[in-house]
């Protein structure tokens, strides 16, 4: 009778940790699908000011038109690796799309009367705080990627996750090739450099 | 950090049950009085007041922490005359709390500003699903966006850390405290005039004497504990892993150093909100113990170190 017992507490306390710890995953896995999305927000929000900042560049630098060309490619091939949801083709993407947008802003920067323009004040704060947000969104997803690739690694996680449908997230790069590069600095004036 | 979490909740209930017995016990005291003095004929037994007098004290303090939970925000963010910040005049710092609030995977809190010259900024909320930050007008003048971006983080880590839950419910509470003593002088006065005698007027006296030095020496200091001046360099240190940037919260304590107004609007219950003490600025090693944050310089010190460990 005692033996019986023993062993339906013991079966119970099995499914018991089990359930806890695939829910734990669960809660995890969505916690990385939801910094995910925030950073998805961002991105869009970059591909829907780009038009807007071309559009006023153009106004004052009309025969910049390289430039132009290339902000237009880069945000075209940035929405297209978009659909795909895989960070390392989004990263390529939106990293090359970056560096053109900072050749077009750097453009402007020769043309005062645009500087001093309103709406392009404007603009460029709101694409700042795009990439601001943007870089923190990133590392927000980049930790809870790496809480939960932890934790499907772990033992005894890591006997049931795979079978269980609980593959392993990718990082979110900000630049493939070289990393940590301080982006935000070079379109804020009011920012002194590092220092 | 989430052990640091768990204990600013458990401190949370430790001092809101402490609040409620010293309630308690003032219920008791005035119900022992009313027994004993006024309306009970000669003869009853003394004291028989003494559990009403408990159970409406019961029944404030329940009041006390329900309101503390409704609308303590709002009650601290009025006291102190901030404004909701308006998104065409502040575009660059609600970017930058929203931004900040990503990099936490928080909801992003409401923005506030105080119109006042002195630079400083403070958090509150119950939880970071309501919570608040407010910065004086004076800080968006001085600083620019990394060092205004350093003080946030370190704000958003007051909040994210569950300091600002922890503060809120001891200040709203001394601030209900204070409003206790208050009726209790009014009692006095208004006794007086319906000619009952000295000897009462005296005990009511006393005892709203009592009340308001408890507030002064007793939760005066338990403020102070609460957000501690360790708590102070945490929410530094956490801001700095928030935002990378050491740099910008170092150059933002240095300006603070140099100002010397004082505030006029936050009050002793707030003060340890603030990045910056408002009240004491920056004093002697005497009067370090008596203060809500640690010496600018020490803190200014301590980021460097960070920023030198991060460059490594």
């Amino acid at each position: 009778m005692l033996a019986i017992v023993i062993v339906i507490i013991v079966v119970l306390l099995v499914v018991l940790t089990a359930a806890v710890g695939f829910n734990a995953l669960v809660r995890q896995r969505n916690r990385t699908r939801e910094a995910w999305s925030q950073i998805d927000v961002e991105l869009k929000r970059r591909h829907d000011l780009i038009p807007n900042l071309v559009h006023t560049v153009k106004g004052y630098a009309a025969h910049e038109s390289g430039t132009f060309q290339a902000v237009t490619a880069a945000r075209a091939a940035a929405i297209t690796a978009g659909a795909s949801a895989d960070p390392a083709a989004v990263a390529g993407a939106e990293h090359t799309l970056t560096r053109t947008v900072h050749s077009l802003l750097a453009v402007a920067e020769n043309y005062p009367a645009l500087r001093a323009q309103e709406g392009f004040l404007a603009l460029q704060e709101q694409l700042t705080a795009t990439e601001d947000k943007l870089e923190y969104a990133r590392r927000y997803y980049n930790a809870s990627v790496r809480d939960y690739n932890t934790a499907i690694e772990s033992f005894p996680a890591r006997l049931a996750a795979a079978p269980l449908g609980f593959q392993p997230g990718v990082f979110f790069q900000s630049d493939p090739s070289e990393r940590d590069a301080p982006v935000v600095d070079f379109i804020a004036p009011t920012r002194p450099l590092a220092g | 950090m989430y052990e640091q979490i768990a204990r600013n909740k458990r401190r949370t209930v430790l001092y809101t049950a402490l609040f409620v017995l010293l309630w308690l016990a003032v219920g008791a005291a005035v119900g022992d009085l009313v027994s004993a003095y006024s309306t009970a004929p000669q003869g009853s037994p003394a004291g028989h007041d003494v559990p009403a007098g408990i159970a409406v004290a019961a029944g404030l303090a329940v009041v006390a922490v329900l309101f503390t939970v409704q609308s303590g925000t709002g009650l601290v963010l009025r006291v102190a005359g901030a404004r909701l910040a308006d998104p065409r005049r502040y575009p660059q710092l609600l970017h930058l709390v929203e931004a900040l609030a990503l990099g936490d995977g928080l909801p992003t809190p409401a923005v506030y500003v105080v119109d006042d010259p002195s630079p400083n900024a403070f958090a509150v909320g119950v939880s970071p699903a309501h919570a608040a930050v407010t910065v004086t007008s004076g800080l968006l003048a001085m600083m620019d966006r990394e060092e205004l971006e350093g003080v946030l983080a370190h704000e958003l880590s007051h909040i994210k850390n569950y300091d600002t839950r922890l503060l809120l419910f001891v200040s709203t509470l001394i601030g209900m405290a204070g409003l206790l003593a208050g009726m209790l002088w009014r009692t006095a006065f208004f006794t007086r005039s319906r000619g009952r005698s000295g000897a009462q007027l005296t005990l009511i006296v006393i005892a709203a004497g009592t009340l308001l030095a408890l507030i002064g020496f007793v939760l005066g200091p338990i403020i102070r504990l609460a957000l501690s001046r360790r708590r102070e360099s945490l929410a530094d240190a956490s801001g700095v892993e928030l935002c990378r940037n050491p740099e910008g919260l170092i150059s933002a304590l240095r300006k603070l150093q140099a100002n010397d107004r004082p505030l006029a609007r936050l009050n002793q219950a707030t003060a340890a909100m603030c990045i910056d003490d408002p009240l004491r600025h920056h004093a002697g090693s005497l009067r370090r113990l008596f203060d809500t944050h640690p010496p600018l310089a020490d803190r200014i010190a301590a980021l460097e170190r960070m920023a030198r460990g991060l460059s490594v």
